[in-house]
């Protein structure tokens, strides 16, 4: 999928796999790959600028590990983070139920009640 | 080979980085970052089965090209500097104002004639502008930016008018104490009176540096 697709939805995106525990950036990279089948394989070059966006915003907080001889930054959701995920979630849920009211075809159960009518 | 080009890549990205008037330690820690996240991009293709320089090439190739990346982290360094310079005014304000508030209004119970009235009206109206544009710039570029509707360049804007503020408050007090220098550090508390002078003088060289980098960032950030 393209990076453009996902403007605007890639810092709940990171939100949501932060919220599994801790991970460093390519870490979350690969947690984006495999938790979406390979769909959100996205230039690895946005997503660190946008993890020291969040960082910045306070949503995450970032430290230096050195847990296997290899200083690594790894990156954790905030508490104010997971009120942002738990807000973001219910406006995505919110979203996605309009949009697939309006593009079910009519007459199934995701369909608007209006074109069965 | 594979080493030598992402040792290019980082240097690519450091020299990149250092547009922004940002410490060298906030730079280093990105480029280190990178560093770590290439290595693994290397050993997640040299797994799959790839050759060292094809996995290496595979590698740079999925990070972009050094300046593209390095543009993207170049607001986050340049909002992060507005930050640290909105702080310094913040935290020296208040040691400042209490020094000259205090030997103030010594010299006016001494009925020192050093022009307080002009001078008290010029700092309100420089206090006035300068410590809301101070706070506005800590807070949109902190930790609770997310909850602001300010985007970083208008934070810029407001610190460049708090330095201003702070750089012409520092002078109209130091020009007015000059005038009646003698009479004022020469009365027995005239220590506070140096004091606040020193203190003044150091603000003065804080804000004039902060309102150089301050300038660089807000074009940095659009």
């Amino acid at each position: 999928m393209r990076a453009e697709t996902l403007k605007g939805h890639l810092d709940a995106l990171l939100l949501a796999v932060l919220a599994d525990g801790p991970r460093h950036g390519y870490g979350v990279i690969e947690a984006l790959r495999t938790r979406t089948d390979g769909m959100f394989d996205l230039p690895k070059g946005t997503i660190y600028p946008a993890l020291h966006r969040l960082e910045q915003a306070g949503l995450v907080h970032a430290s230096w590990t050195d847990t296997t001889g290899r200083r690594r930054r790894v990156y954790e959701l905030t508490p104010a983070g997971q009120r942002r995920l738990g807000a973001e979630r219910t406006a995505w849920h919110e979203f996605a139920t309009a949009v697939a009211a309006l593009l079910a075809p009519p007459g199934t159960d995701a369909g608007p009640a209006w074109a069965t009518s | 080979m594979g080493d030598e080009l992402i040792q290019r890549y980082l240097s690519d990205l450091d020299a990149a980085l250092a547009v922004v008037p940002a410490s060298a330690r906030s730079r280093a820690a990105i480029v280190a970052e990178i560093g770590d996240g290439l290595a693994d991009a290397v050993a997640d293709h040299l797994d799959r089965g790839h050759l060292p320089d094809q996995a290496t090439g595979r590698a740079i190739e999925e990070f972009g090209a050094a300046t593209v990346l390095a543009a993207q982290f170049v607001p986050i360094l340049a909002t992060a500097q507005v930050h640290r310079w909105a702080l310094v005014l913040l935290r020296t304000g208040p040691l400042v104002g209490a020094l000259w508030l205090v030997t103030g209004l010594l010299a006016v119970s001494r009925g020192l004639p050093i022009g307080w009235p002009v001078v008290g009206i010029l700092i309100g109206v420089v206090l006035v502008v300068s410590v809301p544009c101070t706070v506005v710039a800590v807070v949109v570029t902190g930790r609770g930016s997310h909850r602001w509707p300010l985007r970083p360049r208008q934070a810029a804007d407001a610190a460049r008018l708090a330095a201003g503020g702070a750089i012409l408050g520092d002078l109209v007090l130091l020009i007015a104490l000059s005038i009646q220098a003698s009479p004022v550090l020469t009365a027995p508390d005239g220590g506070l009176a140096g004091a606040a002078m020193l203190a003044s003088l150091i603000r003065l060289t804080l804000a004039t540096r902060g309102a150089t980098r301050l300038r660089r960032a807000r074009a940095l950030l659009g």
